[in-house]
Order: structure tokens, then sequence, then C-alpha cells
């Protein structure tokens, strides 16, 4: 066996360039299956980002009576200590910030039309640390220097016939539900890639509402940002330690996770999941017929070496032994290789990842995420990578030397 | 002191008061009006025709009303919402779906929404007569419209829980009959105007037959209500104001 091995591992050496193309064949198939691996992951992960950072936040709080009865968004259950509960949040490990939100429904009205609208009191401070709204905002944030400034979805704009710097009729019931309207001044606009951010959303400040909306500081909700890490299951974990932490010192209060959330999103997510582990496949029985018809070239030009080792004495069971080891050396080499070439690939795409924004009109192709697209490392992958161009590589030298192996040895030594 | 939801009140009542009114304060003009809207019973077939721009929608419906404990009921019978009921019982709304053959009970910020896509809000159908004492009423001054003299009443609320922080009603100096109100939000716009554009008098009682709600926060928005077949005091069987008969 030793002996064979070694001779396999001769016969590689000294075949320098047939090794060299058949280890590339297999580090290039295993390289972009790491890469896509990565870029679909990261594709995921961009879409629970968007989410949280636009939406859910990683933790949301609110009064159990406000949970039961979130669809009408009623000013009425207000979070009895929110600054008590923020400051013990702020405390805790991870936590990025936290941030007091109250919505309420109106409607806009440029004394033309009106359009139905979600609003949201923000803390022009605080909000900033929870949610990532900069990125995606025509105009300004709010200045806090205007009595009443709003921002509003873009589209909404749009339908409305108004921009940034413009003014608008805000219409809402205030806190003790008497009707309000007055005009407020557009300090900027959101473009974000939430749909429902775009066409129906209005954001004023605690410090407008107050006045408006008679809302005395009340909070219907706390949003809580939590550190992103790199390993999505150990940012979930994250995320639902605290949780548990936070249920805990507040049990009159629901708390809930962006997962319960948004579970129905990341049920979709799952099942695009499933449709993306066909496309792998693909590639994978892509890379598997490019590893198979290499070596198997390389086993089938060297027949007559076969007739001669046969003719030599070597029984078929080592000559298929020794192509085994080839076979083992050339996949390990490719594998290596292969992972190398990946984890390097995916090291840019991590770090760097692919600015997405710089595609002309990507902003409009329907992709929910804008900005810069970042790969996710997956070791799983990586090892199945390796194991997978191993196991291929072997199981393209066994079958051809097998056959040949069975031939006649003058045959084999006629063989052409 | 009583009055009626305004839907109802739309429909209104007056009767004739030719006396002096010169030294009435603001408050006790609201008790007039009260008083001139009264009834015990009232039946009649309506007609709300909404503009929206250049659209037109008309909502037919037959009503039955009660004064002891506001309850009225009212029965859709134009094509597209044939069947469709109301039971209103104080402050309290169900609506009959009669494809689903469901009631839904109507609560919270619904109410402050448009009645069947009108400028009257469930709300300004409902409104119990708390005005007097969520308002502080003053006489504003006289004025003149569509040639009736009419005292101006400023009303503002007392209280934050008020559907409008402030009205403006012009009031007719010998009907007690409110030509025209306006209600402004708390910043002092002016969201909503109503308008009485007909009255006939019913025996001794004059009673606005056409009203219109103007909404100001749209161009071209308006509602235009219209009383025909008028009956005051007819009999109604006390079991009609039930979820039952709702059902029925």
């Amino acid at each position: 066996m030793e002996t064979l091995s070694k001779i396999a591992w001769r016969n590689v050496r000294r075949n320098k360039r047939r090794t060299f193309l058949s280890a590339l064949v297999i580090s290039v198939g295993l390289s972009i299956y790491i890469m896509m691996n990565s870029v679909m992951t990261g594709m995921d992960r961009a879409n629970i980002d968007s989410l949280i950072e636009l939406s859910t936040s990683s933790i949301k709080i609110s009064t159990k009576q406000y949970a039961e009865d979130k669809e009408s968004l009623p000013l009425k259950y207000g979070i009895p200590n929110p600054d008590e509960v923020i400051a013990y949040i702020q405390d805790q490990e991870h936590v990025v910030g936290a941030t007091p939100r109250t919505h309420f429904l109106g409607q806009l009205s440029n004394w033309e039309d009106t359009m139905p609208i979600i609003g949201q009191v923000v803390d022009i401070e605080k909000d900033r640390k929870v949610f990532n709204l900069d990125k995606y905002i025509i105009g300004e944030y709010f200045t806090g220097t205007e009595e009443n400034e709003i921002m509003l979805g873009k589209d909404l704009a749009d339908e409305m016939g108004v921009g940034a710097g413009e003014y608008i009729t805000l219409y809402a019931l205030t806190k003790y539900e008497s009707r309000n309207a007055d005009e407020f001044y557009i300090v900027g606009l959101l473009n974000t890639t939430d749909p429902s951010i775009n066409l129906n959303t209005a954001l004023i400040s605690y410090q407008t509402a107050n006045n408006f909306l008679d809302l005395e500081n009340l909070v219907t909700e706390i949003d809580v940002a939590v550190d992103r890490r790199v390993n999505y299951s150990q940012f979930t974990k994250d995320v639902n330690e605290l949780a548990q932490k936070i249920e805990l010192e507040f049990p009159a209060l629901q708390v809930i996770t962006f997962e319960e959330l948004a579970s129905a999103f990341l049920g979709i997510t799952e099942q695009k999941k499933a449709f993306g582990s066909i496309i792998m496949l693909i590639i994978l029985a892509i890379a598997a017929v490019g590893i198979f018809n290499s070596v198997l070239m390389s086993v089938y030009e060297r027949i007559r070496e076969i007739g001669v080792l046969r003719a030599q004495g070597l029984k078929r069971k080592e000559i298929v032994t020794l192509f085994i080891w080839e076979g083992f050396f050339i996949g390990f080499l490719g594998s290596v290789m292969g992972v190398v070439l990946g984890c390097g690939a995916n090291l840019y795409l991590v770090i760097k990842g692919i600015p997405l924004d710089k595609f002309v009109g990507f902003q409009n192709s329907g992709i929910p995420y804008w900005g810069t697209l970042y790969g996710e490392w997956n070791v799983g992958t990586i090892i199945f990578a390796f194991c997978f161009g191993l196991i291929v590589a072997l199981a393209a030298s066994y079958l051809p030397s097998r056959i040949a192996s069975k031939m006649e040895v003058t045959k084999a030594l006629r063989f052409v | 002191m009583k009055k009626l939801p305004i839907l109802i009140l739309l429909l209104g009542c007056s009767c004739l008061l030719n006396g002096q009114n010169i030294f009435l304060t603001g408050l006790e003009l609201l008790q007039k009006i009260d008083e001139n809207e009264f009834y015990q019973t009232i039946e009649y077939s309506g007609t709300m025709t909404i503009h929206i721009d250049d659209q037109l929608r008309t909502k037919k419906m037959m009503t039955q009303a009660r004064s002891e404990g506001n309850k009225a009921l009212v029965e859709f019978t134009n094509p597209e919402d044939y069947g469709t009921k109301y039971l209103m019982i104080e402050d309290e709304l169900w609506i009959y779906f009669p494809s689903e053959e469901e009631v839904v009970k109507i609560s919270g910020h619904m109410l402050k929404e448009g009645m069947m896509g009108s400028d009257f809000s469930y709300e300004d159908a409902l409104e119990a007569n708390k005005i007097a004492e969520k308002y502080e009423v003053e006489i504003a001054g006289q004025d003149t419209l569509n040639g009736h003299a009419c005292w101006v009443l400023k009303l503002n609320a007392k209280v934050k829980d008020v559907p409008y922080y402030s009205r403006k009603m012009w009031v007719d100096q010998e009907l007690f009959i409110p030509w025209k109100e306006e209600m402004y939000a708390k910043s002092g716009r002016l969201l909503k105007e109503m308008n009485v554009l007909e009255i006939e008098k019913f025996g001794t009682r004059y009673f606005p037959v056409k009203s219109e709600m103007v909404n100001k926060l749209r161009k071209n928005s308006k509602t235009v209500f219209e009383l025909e077949n008028i009956s005051f005091d007819v009999n109604l069987p006390d079991n009609m104001f039930s979820l039952r008969y709702l059902q029925h």
C-alpha cells in the first residue's frame, strides 16, 4: 500500500501539467461554489438586516394590551416607565441603542386630495442609533429648529405632489381622540428598500407630537438595536438572551424579537434558501462533471501504462488502488486550492462586498437591499466543498481504472 | 338636555320661537336649539349624495329614530348597499352586512372615519348632546346668512376628549336653527363646514330637510343629505332598536 501511494505521488509530481490542470478544474468549481454560497447567504442576511434597520429593530417592546390591539395603533396603551426601561436596556451587553417610538394613524392633505398614512413619532437623537434611516434620506433629518417638521416616504410625497423643503398638512387624532390638522415643513424624504415605508409612512418628532397629538411623551413602543454579528446564529442568540432578560426585568411588558415579528418574512427567506439550494446543486453538478472529466481523461490517457503495469505483474486491485491514490492526491490538491481560492475571494466579499448601488438601475430592480452586498462565512460549506472535491476525484479515478484494469493486457498495450 | 345624533339632527327639528332673545347667553341659545330639536320619534327616507371631485355617489336610506336613549335604525336601499343596516344606541354603533349576514361593532378610531365614504363621520352621526358639557360657549357677534339674522356662537373645548377642538355656529335668531357650523382642529384649522340648505315647516316646527357637510381637507369633497317623507312622533316598536332586529 505504501509503495503504491509513493508511486502514485511520484506519478502526480512527474506529470505536473496534467496534475495542475486537473487540480485547477476542481479548484475553480469549488471556489465558485464557495463564493456563490457566500453571496446567497449574504443576500438573505442583507434582507434581514434591512428589515431590522428599517422596521422591526432587533427587539420591540410594548404593553401587552397594545400588542393585542396593535392593528389600530391606539394611543392609550403607553409604556408606563419608558425611560427606566431604556436605561436598563442600554446597560446590557451587545446593545447598540434603544429608542422610543409611538405610532398613530393619520392623513396627509395638500388641500386637493388626502392620503392615509401611518405616523411614527421618533426621538430625534436616540432613533438614529437604532434605525439606520440616514442612508435613505433625500433632504435632511430632523433639525429640531422648526416647530412642525415631518419626514415622508418618497412615494407618498410623489403621490401628494410635494418634495423636501415644501409644506404639507397632516391630519390625525390626538391622544384624546380629538381631530387635529396642521401644516408641516417637509425636511426630508425616505427612499428606502421597504415599499410600505416609502408609500405610507410619515415621521414626526416627540417635540412636535407633544403639541400636535397632545402626546405628553406617551411611548407605545421601545425599539432595541443589538450589535450586528457576522455570525447570524450568534446574533440571534444575543437577541434572544437580551429579550429574555428584559422580560424577566419587566414582566408586565410584551417583548418580541425580530424573528417573531418577521416570522412570515423569514419563512419566505427559508423557501428562497430551498430554491437557492437547487442552484447550488446545479453548480456542484457542473463542478462534478468538470472534475470527473478531468480525472477520467487522465486515466484514459494512461491505459497503455496500465497495460505495462499489468504485464509487469501488478494485480488488478493494485492498479485500481494506485489510480485511487493518484485521484486522492489530485483531489486533495484541487480541494485545497479550491478552498484557498474560494476563501480568498470570499474574504474580499465579506470585507469589501459588492457595491450594488454602482450598478445602473439597481435601485429600481425590485431587489430589497441597496448599498453594498456583503458575503457571509459558512464553515460548513467550506468543509463540504473540500470533501466533495475529494470524493468526486476518488470516484472519477476508481471507475475508469477499474474498467481499464479488466482489459486484456495485449488490448491495453495497443490502446490508443 | 336632549340632542339626537347629528345625522338625525341634520334632518333636525325646530320649532318656532319668535320671542325676543337679545339677552340670551350662549349656553341658553344652545338650550333653545336643543329644545327646538326635540321629538319623541322620527321616520324619514334620506338620500346622501357624496361629491368627490367630479364623481357622484348616491346612498339612499330609510331611518327610524327615537329620542329616548338616542336610538336610530338606518337601512340602506340603494342597489350597492341594499340591506346594509346601522343600529345606533347612545354612542355605540353596529353595522349589519347582508352579504356576510354578519354584525360588526364599530368602535375606536373607526368612529372617526367617513360613514359609507361620506364626509359625515360615524362620530358626527353619533354625537350625543354633550356640547354644553364639553364646550365653553360665547356669543361672538351677529351676522346675516342667506338673509337670516344669526347669532354667531363660538364653542371652545373645556376638555381634551372632544371630536373638534372648537366650533362656530350661525344660529337663526328667530328659528333657533344652526344654519351653518364650522368645525376646527386644535391648531385652529378649519376641518369641516356644515350648511343647512333648506328647511320646511312641519306644524309649528321648522326642520332642515337639506344639508351639506364640506370636507375642508380635500378640494371638491362634500356630502349633501336630503330628507323626504318625514313623519314625527310615529309609533315605533321597542324591539326595533335591538341587535336581534338588526339581523332580522
